[in-house]
């Protein structure tokens, strides 16, 4: 069974007072196994921030499911989101989202501490974890006395910290300078060596390339999808960026 | 660039701020009337004709001085907080190329608007409520008096544009300075977060510790008015800075412990609100600290005045336990008597009042010294300099009395009886309870005409009587041995019935004729003192009034500014603990618990500081000859309630605002 099954996701925003519809996604199928590192890619306004926060139960789809280990997160009451995303899901965002009121290793710890874990316990995933990482030495900093590149490391920290079963990821390296955004994806990489299943929204080809596959979406819906296999990432990332000329052709602009 | 062009975004800044800029506004409005209100009722011809007036104008004259002083300390500040959330707004500005004198004549244009905006609208709100406030007063003061009509004097416009003109200058000035200040980019940029190491933590709570711990104890160990009054200001002195240090210093140190502790730190319901209250704290301790300073001084200023106001007739019953007296510094003769009469029998019958009592007496007064009756011994009171007497004597005042002397047979004539006493004895008569008295005391006397007066009884006094003039005057060289000249005093007591306010005129003009007498040193009555007295408490009382309402509007606006630039703060971070896995509910409760305990803080405080100033108001109010203890408690208390409610009530209304800037 896959680890996460989009079903027939259709989402239509409208405006407050009713008038204005905006349909940003049309009907979207999509399965990711376990163990698998999917990026998504498109344009501006294709809808793929949308898919993301659907499938991170941050908003919910005008029709179809989202199924997580074959539960449908629409029979989950409200009550029970938050600690199901506590559990199940981690988070990395573009702009961090890190609190400014927490040192690194408390931001790190947050989702443990909220599902009421034993520091001890708490600890001990911690500090592998940030040896690993290489926050060792900024644990007691706060985030506006460190870079952008440990800041999204923190993030990572803070999301993996609780063995996920999926990491979403939305534009990680967006904020990134190129020598941050590189390390940050090895250690993306290095954690889907390890296993963990990762779904990153990107619009860096150089950060796709880094995945075992990508999934195209435009207007809405799915566009084309191609498999890594036993290519290299720059093999891959020519095979990528020869995709999206075709998914350009009709003058949509990548970015 | 037109200068049109500067007052059209000086407009649409004002309007894009208004949730800004209209508290601001309506503070000012309610400074500016206040202020007004205060000029007027100073100035008023009305005032000048009540009997009272002349000393209600001096309360005004003295609170009008203060309150200008407050009013342009609180705009400055609240200005200040003001600006401090449109750095931002200035600093987009520069980076979209405005020139900092360009933005400088925006400020101009804005803080021109809203100041002379707030001043006619404060005027006029003080020129339709002064009359309301007019008639109030009228009737705090217990008089009705016909020729007082309420005539706007022209000083209130003058002073209030005056002072809101220098306010005006002072504000501009401060801005352009803030803006000149600062580049853009730092403007633009968000305000460092988080929580730098605060220094010397553990010295400085411990100072301020030691400082509140030093006030507490000097207002609990106060024993005298005298002292009361003199360290009561220490005290304040002590207080201010102890609380600052406590509530910026003292707060981190306390929320660090318990972020040490980590069993207690890393539990869910702990960890945010701890880390939360630390940042939250760090921006709002000094804010706070000044409203809980200013919280307490409302306290002490309403509940001191409320006694005193409503305690005036047990002030004036002790001070005049008879309706008249005139007193003489020598012996008053039978002559001098008979003219004394005859005077009063002709006013009374001019003014158809009625004499129910009349008798002069003959005495050794008690002059600035009193006595010690302690375990059954008189001892005197002889020191040379105040601090002589803080050594000596400051601990014995709960055994001192006011003692005068009078020979037997002027006792026996005026209270009508027959007591008689062997050489060397004495009477005491007093109505305090006494519990040790001297030996040769022969009986302790209560409740006769010395004591026991139409309106009342004087406080802690002790009237001696000695068998003939050379026991007398032996007793007191013996318990006052400095002294060389014997003083000796006559007093004629006086009752009266009839037509308050003709017994008022009457014991005007009886007090004035009687102190042309050339043997008359004083003369008082509780009625002439009873419409003084309600001039200067009723003044103060208004003046009580309208310090509260400024500091009140201080308090809320200061609390308003910090909802609205926190609330703005937390709705980032309530989105980003819901995406990591908070429920929404639980994020609602540990915010809700901060702001609840962050705003709640200074009026806790503020209870402290008044729960130890409370003996110190007590003995200060002493100073004023006001002894009711239970009035002056249910005083303070009710003033506490009060004000409890009034806080609780601005807290709903700010959190509405804050709020909805959170959108739950």
């Amino acid at each position: 069974m896959e680890l996460l099954q989009v079903k027939n996701v259709k989402k239509v925003y409208r405006s407050r007072l009713g008038g204005q519809q905006f349909t940003a996604l049309k009907k979207v199928n999509l399965e990711v196994s376990a163990g698998e590192f999917t990026a998504i890619m498109g344009p501006s306004g294709s809808g793929k921030t949308t898919l993301l926060n659907i499938i991170a139960t941050l908003d919910k789809p005008t029709a179809g499911d989202v199924l997580l280990e074959g539960q449908s997160v629409k029979t989950i009451k409200d009550r029970e989101l938050s600690a199901f995303r506590r559990k199940n899901l981690g988070f990395v965002f573009q702009d961090f989202n890190l609190l400014d009121t927490f040192s690194v290793k408390d931001n790190i710890l947050l989702p443990l501490v909220l599902s009421d874990m034993e520091i001890r316990e708490m600890e001990a995933r911690l500090y592998p974890l940030a040896e690993s990482l290489e926050l060792t030495h900024i644990l007691n900093k706060f985030p506006y006395e460190i870079s952008g590149g440990e800041k999204q490391r923190t993030a990572v920290a803070r999301a993996v910290i609780t063995r996920p079963k999926l990491v979403l990821a939305d534009e990680p390296t967006g904020s990134l300078d190129s020598k941050s955004a590189a390390k940050l994806l090895d250690i993306f990489a290095e954690l889907h060596k390890n296993g963990q299943t990762i779904l990153m929204v990107t619009h860096s080809s150089l950060a796709a390339s880094r995945a075992s596959r990508v999934v195209f979406i435009r207007d809405g819906q799915l566009f084309s999808q191609i498999c890594r296999g036993e290519e290299s990432s720059s093999e891959f990332f020519e095979r990528i960026v020869s995709n999206l000329t075709v998914l350009s052709d009709g003058g949509v602009d990548i970015g | 660039m037109g200068r049109s062009f500067f007052f059209r975004l000086a407009i649409s800044n004002i309007r894009r701020n208004k949730r800004l800029v209209i508290p601001f506004f309506i503070a000012s409005v309610i400074m500016a009337s206040i202020y007004f209100m205060v000029v007027a009722l100073m100035y008023t011809d009305g005032i000048a004709n009540i009997p009272a007036g002349k000393s209600v104008s001096d309360v005004f004259n003295l609170g009008c001085i203060i309150m200008s002083l407050i009013v342009a300390i609180f705009m400055f500040y609240i200005n200040s907080f003001l600006i401090k959330n449109r750095k931002k707004e200035f600093g987009l500005y520069g980076v979209l190329g405005l020139g900092k004198h360009h933005v400088g004549r925006v400020i101009f244009w804005e803080n021109f608007l809203v100041i002379t905006g707030a001043l006619l609208l404060g005027m006029l709100a003080g020129t339709v409520f002064g009359r309301l406030i007019f008639l109030l007063l009228l009737f705090a003061l217990k008089t009705a008096a016909a020729g007082s009509i309420f005539k706007l004097p022209a000083e209130a416009f003058s002073y209030t544009s005056l002072l809101f003109g220098i306010i005006f200058v002072l504000i501009t000035l401060y801005n352009q300075f803030q803006v000149r200040l600062v580049n853009p980019v730092d403007l633009l940029k968000a305000e460092q977060m988080g929580e730098d190491k605060v220094r010397f933590a553990v010295p400085a709570t411990l100072l301020g510790l030691f400082l509140l711990g030093l006030a507490y104890w000097k207002a609990l160990t106060v024993d005298s008015s005298i002292a009361a009054l003199k360290e009561f200001f220490l005290a304040v002195i002590i207080v201010i800075p102890a609380t600052a240090i406590l509530f910026t210093t003292g707060s981190n140190l306390l929320l660090r412990i318990l972020k040490k502790n980590k069993r207690f730190y890393y539990r869910s319901s702990n960890f945010i609100a701890v880390s939360g209250l630390i940042y939250r704290m760090k921006q709002n301790a000094l804010g706070l600290a000044s409203i809980c300073i200013l919280s307490s001084m409302v306290l002490v200023t309403v509940s001191g005045t409320t006694a005193l106001f409503f305690g005036q007739e047990d002030i004036l019953s002790k001070r005049f336990p008879d309706d008249i007296k005139i007193t003489a510094d020598t012996k008053i003769t039978p002559e001098q008597s008979h003219k004394l009469e005859l005077l009063i029998d002709t006013l009374a019958r001019e003014h158809g009042i009625t004499v129910e009592d009349r008798y002069t007496y003959n005495y050794i007064p008690y002059s600035q010294d009193t006595l010690i009756l302690k375990e059954g011994k008189f001892s005197g009171v002889d020191f040379k300099s105040w601090e002589e007497y803080e050594e000596k004597y400051r601990h014995l005042e709960k055994y001192m009395y006011g003692v005068s002397y009078i020979t037997l047979a002027e006792f026996n004539r005026v209270t009508g009886r027959a007591e008689s006493l062997s050489a060397g004895e004495i009477f005491l008569v007093t109505n305090e309870q006494l519990k040790q008295v001297p030996e040769n005391v022969k009986a302790v006397i209560a409740g006769t005409k010395f004591t026991t007066g139409k309106n009342g009884t004087p406080y802690r006094t002790i009237l001696i009587v000695a068998a003939d003039e050379t026991a007398l005057k032996k007793l007191y060289t013996e318990f006052n041995p400095t002294t060389r000249d014997i003083p000796s005093a006559g007093m004629m007591i006086l009752n009266v019935r009839g037509n308050d306010e003709k017994i008022l005129v009457f014991a005007r003009t009886l007090l004035n004729r009687a102190r042309e007498f050339d043997f008359v040193i004083s003369a008082g009555s509780i009625y002439t003192d009873r419409i003084e007295g309600y001039g200067i408490f009723g003044g103060l009382l208004f003046l009580g009034a309208f310090f509260t309402i400024i500091f009140l509007t201080v308090t809320v606006l200061i609390i308003y500014f910090k909802q609205i630039s926190e609330g703005l703060d937390d709705a980032g971070r309530f989105s980003i603990l819901q995406k990591v896995g908070m429920d929404d509910l639980a994020v609602k409760r540990t915010i809700n618990k901060q702001i609840m305990i962050v705003f709640f803080l200074p009026l806790f405080g503020a209870l402290v500081h008044i729960l130890f100033a409370g003996k110190m108001i007590v003995k200060m109010l002493e100073a004023f000859s006001f002894y009711n203890l239970p009035l002056t408690v249910l005083c303070i208390a009710l003033t506490v309630c009060f004000f409890a409610v009034i806080y609780v009530f601005v807290y709903r209304a700010t959190a509405k605002v804050y709020y909805n800037l959170v959108k739950w």
